[in-house]
């Protein structure tokens, strides 16, 4: 091509010298008119009926169409000469074929308008194979070839509409040569990527089946990329195909059975065996199913026969593609087992961890950075693999000092995957010995590592204490806050043993010397304001000594430091008479410090003892209750921001340790008990308000006339049918009255059916609705039904209804249910009166409102206050299982379908949190002719332990809080 | 302030560098070669770019690059006006076109310049005039070494754009009042903004420290004078000087009084915004035909100006779509050409007589495109130049040189309007 077009050439390298911008674009721009003016020439006489100039050669259009293609390349806009490059794509010699694809492939996108007849001349391309296999097939092929490259490049939606089906036709078709196959296969994959429904995996399965007996490992390769592809999105679909590519991968790996043309160094095409492995792993399950039909069992035992041969066969070997190649296999076999799990055979795994073991000490780096990640995945696995990991301990440790970073990194992981309970004091301490000579770039990730392991793993809280102390002295810099907090938190909250005391000593040592890091002072400052007490008694650690060793590093800190030295020397003052001399002229100076928060506390402090009794002082100063354990720590949260959820890592650092639950098991008995304690006061207090609230609510609903025993079915139906759109409301032998409703912002339509259950005719049924003032009603009915006189009313006769239809308005926030009371008469001549309510209640009119959490939290805070807020405990029902996340999720769609409010994603701290928003809408007018709306807020907490929810609502009318608590409380005691 | 000047070829290699404080490095050269000249941004991009906290900004000189690099938020305006003030300054030392082999020649005289002009970043006295007292290297070279003392007081003293003691053969004062018309026009031919913003620009020889005192046509300095046979001043809007000038006079009573520097200077800047008279008038008739592929253009262009006077290096450029294939035009007068990078025809007219009447027709073929766009239509743009009228109106009445040995001076005056940004919406 070089050698044909001087001018394309020309061109390019006119281009490349251009000094500037400007003069590129404007080389570009002469260009780009002269383009036009050639195309352009022939457009008024001699121009096809396509609008492509006749009067131009091959040589100048295929020269003209390179330039406009290098010139889009360099990222100008070229929109003009599609009709040419439809030309050259009709063209029978494959030069200007090439060219039109090319050109196509590049200038046009998938949704230009032009799409139709581009559509048609690569139909034409596309089905010639078909219609005539002559001579020129390969020619033929080629065209095919093309047209599907560009098919896939271009994949607009229009296009994979018009030509999805000749594409598959390709595929499948008999007479397509190899190579059409293999394009087609991709070109679908393409495809697919684009717009997933293409087809329906059930019926295209078989005809990848048919495509997986190709004896050609081309399409095989091909084919499998197209299944990989469909298979991630549906799975289930392909499963029948396992078989197929277990039979193919016996075919490669056992027998050895493969083209010349396909052995890469020896070992036989590698990239189909890894496509192959991959499609596998998408089912973890297929060694785990019992009840499998004998073919399938056939298939697994030659897989796991496979996957065993793989393991075996493997070795490090002297030439460098050979053993990449055999190494790529084999790691994505070590994959697989990973991927069974436990389910796999056990053999498997130890040999595999055996084979890493031996990886992870070759000299090669890539190798042993895969080796090492691999066996991190590898030990994630429960059952026995870490004890085969230990062996490796050593090895390990050396890759640590390894010259490249990331297995560095890797290795660091792996050794925090097989840190358990035996082994984490040693690989701890080897840990912190490495960080001192452990390069900046990874000091912050083991120091945060470390301190997960020794918080996990420390069966002596003594020594997390130490450990953590060593990480700061040895790096400080990049101890980041979280990790000293949680030393903090721990502390405080293991008042058992000697921990407070040796913590509050060994600090105090720590920050002796005149140099020591920031970090230090910080947990140093903290622990002796709460715990130093516990050591004054002790020689040299009086309160004045611990003051003095806090107070040298006065001057070298910053404010943040300084604030804290500022709470600690208020407690140690409190505490020692002797140290308030020395504390009130620190105090004195820092009142006019620049900084607000130490001028803020200092000012406090010295002014408390006036302002206040001595015990309230006293009060003030005392050490800090103890923290709330979160269910993820502030360390765990990190490392998943560093490295994602599924890492290997996260896993086992969200997975709590033999240690760290005996600790919290001891902590929690010992507070536990005076808690409950407490609470189950707390709740009974509550509970029996809830009891008398209900029976209040009982007296409104039952009336004579209903028999008591139908009462709690009838109070449930009411209930329900609040957060339901139908359902029946009452019911009993003579008569069923069902409801349907549903609203549209401020305004409602119920629909109420009264149905004769009985066999003989009901008489004189009336129906009346007390009006109310927020409620605006319009009642039509069956013909008397709304009649209020006596002996009046329509009659029902046996097994029909009767139908009241009610448009409803809200004009103001309320918080009761409108009263109905229904009347008939039975053929006895006996008499019924039902007083019933009819649900429409405040929730009805509200519209959830999405909010952000930061949105959210505002207005959350905004709505503070008595009038504003209502807030109620309720217990879960006694029927009800465990409060947990699948509990959670019902409440949840309580709270948006049935309550109709938002959820409010991302404001809830934790999953036992839910918030909504919703604005209730009313049918009233604003002095400007707006509709009055009220906002609503409403949060559910859950307590997992005591079984219990606290609803808080917060909205801008009390009616409306009150209203919706009610509803949430009573939906949430049905749930 | 500026912490470095430097100065590049066009490869981006460092000619001159000169650190003031040291808060950046000389690797910040490369990261301007790398960034800016590499990447062919010059021209495209605003002159001012920002690598890894620091503010790169340049302006060039023929093919060098003129970069001030600093730290801090300077004020750009002082920054550049530094840089052209530097360029000028070599200009007058090394000559009007200057070039790399002349820098790389004169070394020492650019770093004196440096080290004079500027002191730890911030800009010093960059008066030409007073500079060639005391550095006299290159093209400028003085007579007689000034007394130390002499100069000290120069520098320091009251008016230090002039030295005392030069002397002129002939006593000769030039003004030039340079006007340019900014003017847009609605395709309906309403008025959408019109003003003239001017520069009255001296060049002075005359001998010792003498007096000037200068007036225009100004509205109210004539109806002061109340002298009724006089034609209506002009309304001048604003108007700013140079710092000779005495403005507490000014502000009395509107008198222009001043001693001028030796040399070219520009004396005063003002805008007109009422009464101005159009030099051309533009009546463009652009059609896009139905089916979309061709468009025609006609143009009419007539001069208002007095038959004695002429218009020279008119140009008028007629926008054109992007897709234009090809192009049919007829001109009465002139040459027009279509050309591709501007995308436009661009009708050229080297003399425009007064009073007169110029059409052009072009018939545009355009070429169909893939995605229908409809075309932006950008304004017609023109450039002209008109000595000897202005179109505020403006004169100068009288310039009047005071000195104590009374000597005569000659005075020149030359008025030229000339095309700021002249368009028509189509």
């Amino acid at each position: 091509m070089a050698s044909q077009a001087k001018g394309l050439q020309n061109f390019i390298s006119d281009l490349r010298n251009a000094k500037s911008k400007e003069e590129e674009s404007s080389r570009v721009e002469r260009e780009l008119a002269k383009i036009r003016r050639k195309f352009a020439s022939g457009l008024s006489s001699k121009s096809n009926e396509d609008g492509s100039n006749t009067s131009l050669s091959s040589y100048q259009r295929k020269k003209y169409v390179w330039k406009l293609v290098y010139i889009h390349v360099l990222g100008y806009e070229v929109d003009f000469g599609h009709s040419e490059v439809l030309t050259l794509v009709k063209s029978n010699k494959f030069s200007e074929k090439q060219v039109g694809y090319v050109a196509l492939s590049l200038l046009l996108r998938g949704s230009d308008p032009l799409m139709n007849s581009v559509v048609n001349s690569i139909r034409s391309d596309l089905v010639a194979g078909g219609a005539s296999k002559g001579s020129n097939s390969v020619q033929i092929d080629t065209a095919q070839s093309l047209a599907l490259c560009s098919i896939a490049n271009i994949s607009g939606l229009e296009l994979i509409q018009a030509l999805h089906v000749e594409v598959q036709h390709n595929l499948v078709s008999k007479t397509s040569s190899p190579n059409v196959k293999k394009k087609s296969a991709l070109c679908l994959l393409r495809l697919v990527r684009t717009s997933p429904n293409l087809f329906a995996g059930r019926e295209f399965a078989p005809h990848i089946a048919q495509l997986l007996q190709d004896r050609h490992l081309g399409v095989l390769t091909s084919t499998m990329s197209l299944l990989n592809g469909l298979a991630v999105q549906h799975p289930t679909e392909y499963e029948t195909l396992i078989p197929y590519v277990v039979h193919i991968l016996g075919m490669l790996v056992i027998k050895k059975a493969c083209g010349k043309e396909y052995l890469y160094y020896k070992t036989p095409s590698p990239w189909l065996q890894i496509k192959l492995l991959k499609f596998l792993q998408l089912y973890p399950n297929i060694l785990a199913e019992k009840d499998a039909n004998p073919s399938s069992k056939a298939s697994t035992a030659q897989l796991t026969q496979v996957v065993q041969k793989i393991l075996t066969e493997t070795d490090v070997s002297d030439s460098i593609n050979k053993s990449n190649a055999d190494h790529a296999i084999l790691f994505e076999a070590v994959n697989l087992i990973v991927c069974w799990g436990p389910s796999g055979p056990t053999q498997l795994r130890e040999a595999a961890m055996k084979l890493l073991g031996k990886f992870i000490s070759v000299r090669e780096p890539n190798i042993r950075y895969l080796a090492l990640m691999t066996m991190a995945k590898l030990a994630q696995l429960d059952t026995g693999s870490a004890e085969g990991v230990k062996k490796h301990q050593t090895t390990v440790l050396v890759s640590l000092k390894d010259a490249d970073i990331s297995v560095r990194r890797r290795a660091l992981d792996l050794l925090f995957v097989m840190c358990d309970s035996d082994n984490a004091e040693m690989i701890v301490d080897e840990l912190v010995n490495h960080l001192v000579l452990a390069d900046a770039a990874i000091r912050e990730e083991m120091v945060l590592k470390i301190a997960i392991l020794a918080e996990k793993y420390a069966t002596d809280l003594r020594w997390y204490v130490d450990t953590i102390l060593k990480l700061i002295s040895i790096s400080g810099d990049h101890v980041s806050d979280p990790i000293w907090h949680r030393v903090v938190q721990i502390v405080t909250n293991h008042p058992q043993g000697d921990l407070q005391a040796y913590a509050a000593a060994t600090l105090l040592v720590a920050a002796s010397p005149r140099r020591c890091h920031e970090t230090a002072v910080r947990v140093a400052a903290y622990v002796l304001g709460e715990f130093g007490f516990l050591i004054a008694e002790r020689p040299g650690m009086s309160g004045e000594e611990q003051f003095r060793i806090l107070h040298q590093h006065w001057h070298s800190s910053d404010e943040t430091t300084r604030a804290i030295l500022i709470s600690t020397y208020a407690k140690l003052a409190n505490l020692y008479e002797e140290c308030r001399p020395l504390v009130a002229p620190v105090f004195a100076r820092c009142k006019n410090s620049v900084d607000v928060e130490i001028q803020q506390r200092s000012a406090e402090y010295a002014a408390m003892r006036e302002a206040f009794s001595p015990e309230a002082v006293e009060d003030l100063l005392r050490e800090m209750p103890p923290f709330e354990d979160k269910e993820q720590t502030a360390l765990e949260l990190r490392l998943k921001d560093k490295e994602g959820e599924d890492s290997a890592t996260f896993v086992k650092a969200a997975r709590p340790s033999v240690e760290q639950r005996q600790r919290a098991a001891q902590a929690a008995a010992a507070a536990r008990e005076v808690e409950e304690e407490a609470q189950r006061q707390h709740y009974e207090e509550e509970g029996g308000e809830e009891d008398y609230d209900e029976e209040d609510r009982l007296q409104d609903l039952a009336p004579v006339g209903i028999p008591k025993e139908i009462i709690p079915a009838m109070r449930k139906a009411f209930s329900n049918l609040c957060t339901c759109p139908s359902g029946v409301l009452f019911e009993n032998n003579f008569i069923q009255i069902g409801l349907k409703h549903d609203y549209q912002a401020a305004q409602g339509r119920i629909t109420v059916f009264f149905g004769n259950v009985t066999s003989n005719l009901l008489k004189h049924v009336r129906i009346s609705i007390d009006d109310c003032d927020h409620l605006r009603m319009q009642k039509q009915g069956t013909e008397g039904l709304l009649d209020d006189e006596e002996g009046g009313g329509c009659s029902v006769a046996a097994r029909t209804q009767a139908k009241l239809l009610i448009l409803v308005e809200t004009l103001a926030p309320f918080d009761d249910a409108p009263a109905m009371r229904v009347k008939f008469e039975t053929t006895e001549g006996i008499k019924h009166e039902y007083p019933l309510r009819l649900p429409i209640v405040a929730t009805c009119f509200m519209e959830p409102v999405e909010l952000a959490s930061g949105a959210f939290m505002q207005r959350w805070k905004s709505l503070e206050g008595q009038e504003r807020e209502c807030q109620e405990i309720v217990k879960a029902p006694q029927s009800a299982p465990e409060i947990d996340e699948e509990y959670m999720e019902k409440i949840r769609s309580i709270i948006t379908d049935g309550l109709h409010f938002g959820h409010c994603q991302g404001c809830d701290p934790t999953p036992w949190t839910i918030s909504g928003a919703a604005t209730y809408r009313t049918g009233s007018k604003d002095k400007n002719g707006n509709n009055i709306n009220v906002g609503c807020l409403v949060r559910v907490e859950a307590n997992p332990q005591a079984r219990a929810f606290r609803v808080t609502t917060r909205t801008l009318h009390p009616l409306c809080s009150k209203a919706v608590k009610n509803v949430a409380l009573v939906s949430i005691k049905l749930a | 302030m500026i912490s470095m000047i430097l100065v590049l070829n066009h490869k981006g290699d460092v000619m001159i560098s000169r650190q003031y404080r040291d808060d950046v490095s000389r690797a910040a050269a490369d990261s301007f070669r790398l960034q800016v000249i590499a990447a062919k941004e010059t021209g495209t991009q605003a002159p001012v770019k920002r690598i890894e906290n620091c503010s790169f900004l340049y302006t060039r000189h023929l093919n060098m690059y003129f970069v001030a690099i600093t730290r801090a938020n300077v004020n750009p305006a002082l920054v550049f006006e530094y840089l052209f003030q530097k360029i000028t300054i070599l200009k007058a030392y090394l000559g009007e076109e200057f070039d790399d082999n002349s820098i790389r020649n004169n070394m020492t005289l650019i770093y004196e310049l440096m080290d004079e002009t500027m002191d730890y970043g911030y800009p010093q006295n960059c008066a030409v005039d007073v500079l060639r007292l005391y550095i006299n290297l290159g093209n400028i070279r003085q007579q007689d070494e000034p007394d130390a003392s002499e100069l000290t007081s120069q520098i320091t003293g009251a008016i230090d754009w002039r030295r005392e003691g030069i002397r002129h053969k002939r006593n000769e004062v030039y003004i030039d009042v340079l006007e340019s018309i900014n003017l847009l026009m609605s395709s309906q031919g309403d008025i959408l903004r019109m003003e003239v913003t001017a520069q009255v620009q001296m060049n002075t020889k005359l001998t010792g420290m003498p007096e000037c005192k200068f007036g225009l046509n100004d509205k109210l300095v004539i109806e002061k004078e109340a002298s009724s046979n006089r034609k209506p001043g002009v309304e001048i809007d604003d108007c700013t000087f140079h710092r000779c000038v005495r403005l507490g006079k000014f502000d009395a009573d509107r008198t222009i009084t001043f001693i001028p520097p030796d040399g070219e200077f520009e004396l005063m800047r003002y805008r007109v915004t009422d009464n101005i008279n159009l030099p051309f008038k533009i009546i463009p008739a652009v059609r896009e035909m139905q089916d979309q592929n061709r468009v025609s253009i006609n143009l009419k262009a007539i001069s208002t100006y007095n038959t004695r006077l002429f218009a020279t290096h008119v140009v008028i450029k007629i926008p054109v779509p992007k897709n234009t294939a090809k192009t049919k035009i007829k001109t009465s007068f002139g040459r027009a050409k279509y050309e591709p990078e501007q995308s436009a025809i661009i009708w050229r007219i080297k003399k425009f007589p007064g009073k007169a009447e110029c059409m052009i027709g072009a018939d545009i073929d355009l070429m169909p495109t893939t995605r229908n766009k409809a075309w932006v239509r950008p304004p017609i743009n023109v450039d002209f130049q008109v000595p000897m009228f202005t179109s505020s109106g403006v004169n100068v009445r009288f310039l009047r040189v005071y000195d104590k040995s009374g000597y005569n001076t000659n005075r020149w005056v030359r008025y030229i309007t000339k095309a700021g940004g002249y368009q028509i919406r189509i």
